[in-house]
C-alpha cells in the first residue's frame, strides 16, 4: 500500500478502492502524516517577533524578470541566530495556458502549451501529444516514439548544463564566494582538487575561477554545449524551444540515416563532458561539506520525490490508461515516488492517484464545492475532488497577504505531502526500482545507478551515483551533473535503437488518427522536464478541450503552503537553510538563494535583494542615444 | 548587409510587433544586401547566428514593443549606443534570455557585451496599446505597424515585384 494520507487502499489483485469506513473520505480537515522537518511559526507570532526585536527582519528576495513568468521570495531572518524564521514562495504572474486551452481543438495544445516555457517548450508539447494520444487512442509507431525520447533526451542535455554552469554555477564562483565569504575562497586556494586527472584545475579556487559568470571557461563552455544540444533537437524539431514537429501519433519530420549520425556526432560530445561535469560538481560539493558541515543543512529538505519517468519503450507503450501501470515501468526513467528517501510505488496510475492540487494561499478561488467531474479514473479507481481531472482554473487576483493568499502557484500534493520535482528524482527512482531496460551503459544496483560513459579524449569511465544521505542544495546540483551523464547515455540507447528501426526498415514515425467528435475522453501526459515531473490532464467533449490542467515541476517546488500549513519545497528548504555567509559588504543571501536556486526554478531567477531599506533592482536602460 | 529583425512574443496582442512585422516584410522582395528576420527568440541563440558569420551585417534596425510609459502607440526610432553594462547586469540578462525571456533589451546588452551587433544599429519601439493575450494588434499598432513598413520600404529599397510606398514620417 503506497497512500497513508488518503483513503485508498488495494485489493487482492491490486485494484485501488476507497475505504468505506470514512465518511468524507477527501476531507481537508484533518491533519495528514507527513515527514517535514522545517520549523514554523504562525503568522501572529513572527508579527510578534518582527515588532519587539531589532534583529529579526524582513528580507525579501525579488527578481527582476520584465516579460516571462518570476519567482520572489519573502523571509524573515534572525540575524542573531543566524537562520531564517519565515518564509513565503511567490509567484508572482498568473500564466493562464488552461485558460486559453479551453474550448479549443486539442492539437492546438502542443503549440500553445510549449510556451508555457521558454527553456523547454518541447517537453510540454510531447506531454500534450501524450495527453490527446491516449484521449484519441492512437500509439505511434516504433521509430516516432524512439524519436520523441531522442528528442526530450536532448532537451535535457541542453538544460541541465545550463542551470549547472550558467544559473547555479556562479553561485560557486570566485567572483561570488570570494565576496560572501571571503575565508572559504582562501581555503579553496589551498585545497588541491580531487579530480584534477579529469577536470584539469589543481585547485578548488582554479574551477571557482571557471565558474565566474560571461568570463569563466566552465562559463563559456556551457554556452557552446547549450548550443550543441539546439544544433541536435532542431535537425528533428525543426526549431526550439518551440518545436514544429511534435504531434499526436509521433512526429512530422523525415528520419533519415544522415539525421541520426548528425545527431550522433553532437549527442557524443557529451560523453567526455559529463565526466568533467561530474568531477567538477563532486569536487565543489565535497570542498564545502569539508569546509563547515553546516553546508550540509543549505536547502535540506525532506527526501520526498516525485516523477513520472520518461522515455518509452516501443514494444510496451501503447498510450492507453488501462496499462499505464506496465507500459509506465519499462520506461528508461522509471515512474515514481520516494517518501523519506524510500520506494513507495512505480505505478503510473497510482501515482495520478495520489495528485491534488491545493489553493488555499493561492490566487484562485476554490473549485471542489462545485460537484466532481470524475469521481473515478478510467479503471475505476477513486480520484479525490482536488485532482487535476476534477479541478477548475479559477483566478482571483487579490492583494498579498502571507495570513491567506500570496502566489500564483498551486499547492500540488501526493498523498497530502508536499513533493520535490527534480532531475534527481529520475536518478533516485530507476536506481532502486531496478526496472531499466537491460544495456551496455547504465546499470541499476538498487542503491545506485552505474554510468558507463564511453571514451573520448577521455578515457572510458564508470561513475556511480549514489542516493544521498541528505537532501540538500549540494545534492540537487550534484544529481543534475550526474543526470547529464545518465542523459547522454540513455539517449545513446535510444539512438542505437532508432538506428536498427531503420535498418529494419520501420521507418514510419507517425500515425494517423482523428479527434473524436462525440462523447468525453480524457487524456493524460505523464512526461518530465529537466527539472522533473511534467503533467499534463486532458478532457475532451464532442470534440474540443473541455479540461486541461497542467504540473510542472516549479509548480510544485514552488507551491505555497497547503490547507494544513506545511510549506512548499522551496519554503521548507529555506526555513532549514543556516546563514553562513561571512563578507562584510553587507547581507547577500547567497545562502538563501543557493537553496532556492539548486530546485532549478524554471523562472527568470535572476534573484535580487529587497530589505526594510528598499529594493535594489536591475534598470537596464537601452535608451541610452537620443531619438533621431 | 542590413538587418531588419523584428523581437516578439506570438500571441501577446502589440508585444506581437516585431514579429508581426517581419512576417509582413517577408512577403515583400527585398534587395539581396536586405535580410529580415525574426530574432524573437532566446538572445544567446541569435549571437551564436550572427558569430557564424562574423561582421555578416554592417547595419541593423531592430523592432519590438516595450513598455517605456509613452504615449501608448508612439513610435520611437533611436541609434543604439554601446553602453557598457556591469558583469552582474549582463549575467541577469543572459539568466533571463537562456531562461525563455525574449526581449528587445536583452538582445542588445548581450549582443553589445559580446560585440556582435553592428556598430550601425538602430532601435525601433513601439509602446504598446494592448499587452493581453491574444493574436494580431490592435487598431493603432496595426496603424504604426503600416507607416513603419512604408518608412522601411522607403529606406532600403524594395524590388520591383511589389510596388513601393512612400516613406511616412515616424516618431
Amino acid at each position: 500500500m503506497c497512500f497513508k494520507n488518503l483513503p485508498v487502499e488495494f485489493d487482492a489483485e491490486g485494484r485501488p478502492f476507497l475505504r468505506e469506513d470514512v465518511p468524507d473520505p477527501y476531507s481537508i480537515t484533518g491533519t495528514p502524516h507527513t515527514n517535514g522537518e522545517a520549523k514554523t511559526l504562525t503568522r501572529d507570532q513572527i508579527e510578534e517577533l518582527l515588532e519587539k526585536n531589532g534583529h529579526i527582519e524582513q528580507k525579501n528576495f525579488d527578481p527582476v524578470t520584465r516579460v516571462a513568468g518570476a519567482l520572489a521570495f519573502h523571509t524573515v531572518v534572525d540575524s542573531q541566530a543566524r537562520k531564517v524564521i519565515e518564509a513565503r514562495s511567490v509567484a508572482t504572474l498568473f500564466r493562464g495556458y488552461e485558460v486559453i486551452m479551453m474550448g479549443r481543438d486539442p492539437r492546438d495544445a502542443i503549440f500553445i502549451t510549449s510556451r508555457a516555457c521558454g527553456v523547454c517548450g518541447g517537453v510540454h508539447s510531447t506531454a500534450a501529444a501524450l495527453a490527446i494520444e491516449m484521449a484519441c487512442g492512437v500509439k505511434p509507431p516504433p521509430l516516432g516514439i524512439v524519436v520523441r525520447n531522442l528528442l526530450l533526451a536532448i532537451e535535457y542535455l541542453y538544460d541541465n548544463p545550463l542551470h549547472l554552469f550558467l544559473l547555479a554555477g556562479p553561485d560557486y564562483s570566485e567572483a561570488i564566494v570570494s565576496k560572501t565569504n571571503p575565508e572559504l575562497f582562501r581555503r579553496a586556494q589551498g585545497t588541491p582538487a580531487p579530480h584534477s586527472n579529469v577536470h584539469g584545475y589543481s585547485t578548488i579556487a582554479d574551477i571557482m575561477r571557471d565558474l565566474n559568470p560571461l568570463e569563466g571557461s566552465l562559463y563559456l563552455e556551457a554556452l557552446g554545449m547549450t548550443r550543441v544540444a539546439r544544433e541536435a533537437y532542431v535537425l528533428i524539431g525543426g526549431k526550439y524551444p518551440h518545436p514544429q514537429t511534435i504531434v499526436p501519433g509521433g512526429i512530422s519530420a523525415t528520419v533519415t540515416l544522415s539525421t541520426l549520425n548528425e545527431i550522433y556526432l553532437r549527442i557524443q560530445q557529451f560523453f567526455d563532458y559529463a565526466k568533467r561535469v561530474v568531477a567538477i560538481y563532486d569536487d565543489i560539493c565535497d570542498f564545502f561539506y569539508d569546509a563547515d558541515p553546516r553546508y550540509r543543512d543549505v536547502g535540506r529538505t525532506s527526501a520526498n520525490l516525485i516523477d513520472l519517468g520518461q522515455w518509452d519503450d516501443p514494444d510496451a507503450y501503447d498510450a492507453t490508461y488501462e496499462n499505464c501501470g506496465a507500459w509506465g515501468e519499462q520506461r528508461w526513467a522509471t515512474p515514481g515516488v520516494i517518501i523519506d528517501g524510500k520506494l513507495v510505488t512505480t505505478n503510473l496510475q497510482h501515482i495520478n492517484l495520489g495528485l491534488e492540487e491545493f489553493v488555499e494561499h493561492s490566487f484562485y478561488e476554490e473549485w471542489a464545492g462545485d460537484g466532481v467531474r470524475h469521481a473515478t479514473d478510467p479503471l475505476g479507481a477513486p480520484l479525490s475532488p482536488y485532482h487535476p481531472w476534477n479541478k477548475s482554473t479559477k483566478p482571483r487576483p487579490q492583494a498579498t497577504s502571507w495570513r491567506e493568499k500570496y502566489t500564483w502557484a498551486t499547492a500540488p500534493r501526493w498523498d497530502r505531502q508536499a513533493m520535490d520535482a527534480e532531475a534527481s528524482a529520475r536518478l533516485w527512482n530507476t536506481a532502486l526500482a531496478q526496472k531499466i531496460p537491460s544495456n551496455p551503459y547504465i546499470e541499476s544496483t538498487g542503491h545506485s545507478l552505474k554510468l558507463l560513459l564511453p571514451a573520448g579524449r577521455l578515457p572510458e569511465t564508470e561513475l556511480e551515483w549514489k542516493v544521498p544521505d541528505v537532501w540538500n542544495a549540494f545534492e540537487r546540483n550534484r544529481g543534475r551533473a550526474y543526470s547529464v551523464a545518465y542523459t547522454s547515455l540513455v539517449a545513446l540507447n535510444l539512438w542505437s535503437k532508432a538506428s536498427d528501426l531503420m535498418k529494419a526498415g520501420q521507418t514510419a514515425v507517425s500515425t494517423k488518427f482523428e479527434i473524436p467528435k462525440s462523447g468525453t475522453q480524457l487524456g493524460v501526459g505523464f512526461w518530465g522536464a529537466g527539472r522533473g515531473f511534467l503533467s499534463h490532464h486532458l478532457e475532451l467533449e464532442d470534440g474540443v478541450v473541455t479540461n486541461y490542467q497542467i504540473v510542472t515541476p516549479s509548480t510544485i517546488n514552488a507551491s505555497p503552503r497547503d490547507p494544513w500549513d506545511t510549506p512548499g519545497k522551496y519554503e521548507e528548504a529555506v526555513l532549514n537553510t543556516p546563514i553562513l555567509e561571512t563578507g562584510n559588504g553587507g547581507f547577500q543571501g547567497i545562502d538563501v538563494l543557493r537553496a532556492i536556486r539548486s530546485f532549478d526554478p524554471c523562472m527568470p531567477c535572476t534573484t535580487h535583494i529587497h530589505s526594510d531599506e528598499g529594493v535594489v533592482t536591475r534598470e537596464i536602460n537601452t535608451c541610452a542615444c537620443g531619438v533621431d | 548587409m542590413i538587418l531588419v529583425g523584428g523581437v516578439g512574443y506570438t500571441f501577446l496582442g502589440d508585444l506581437s510587433f516585431g514579429a508581426i512585422l517581419v512576417e509582413r516584410l517577408r512577403r515583400r522582395s527585398w534587395p539581396s544586401s536586405v535580410a529580415i528576420e525574426d530574432v524573437s527568440y532566446n538572445p544567446i541563440t541569435v549571437m551564436d547566428w550572427l558569430r557564424d558569420v562574423p561582421d555578416r551585417f554592417d547595419r541593423a534596425v531592430l523592432i519590438s514593443a516595450v513598455e517605456r510609459g509613452d504615449e501608448p502607440g508612439h513610435l520611437r526610432r533611436s541609434r543604439w549606443t554601446a553602453t557598457a553594462h556591469s558583469t552582474a547586469e549582463v549575467q541577469a540578462c543572459v539568466a533571463e534570455a537562456v531562461t525563455g525571456s525574449i526581449g528587445l533589451d536583452n538582445l542588445l546588452v548581450i549582443g553589445t557585451h559580446f560585440g556582435l551587433l553592428p556598430k550601425d544599429t538602430t532601435v525601433i519601439e513601439l509602446e504598446p496599446v494592448d499587452s493581453g493575450w491574444g493574436e494580431g494588434l490592435s487598431p493603432v499598432a496595426e496603424q504604426r505597424a503600416a507607416e513603419l513598413e512604408s518608412w522601411l520600404v522607403a529606406e532600403f529599397g524594395e524590388l520591383a515585384s511589389v510596388s513601393p510606398a512612400s516613406a511616412v514620417e515616424i516618431g
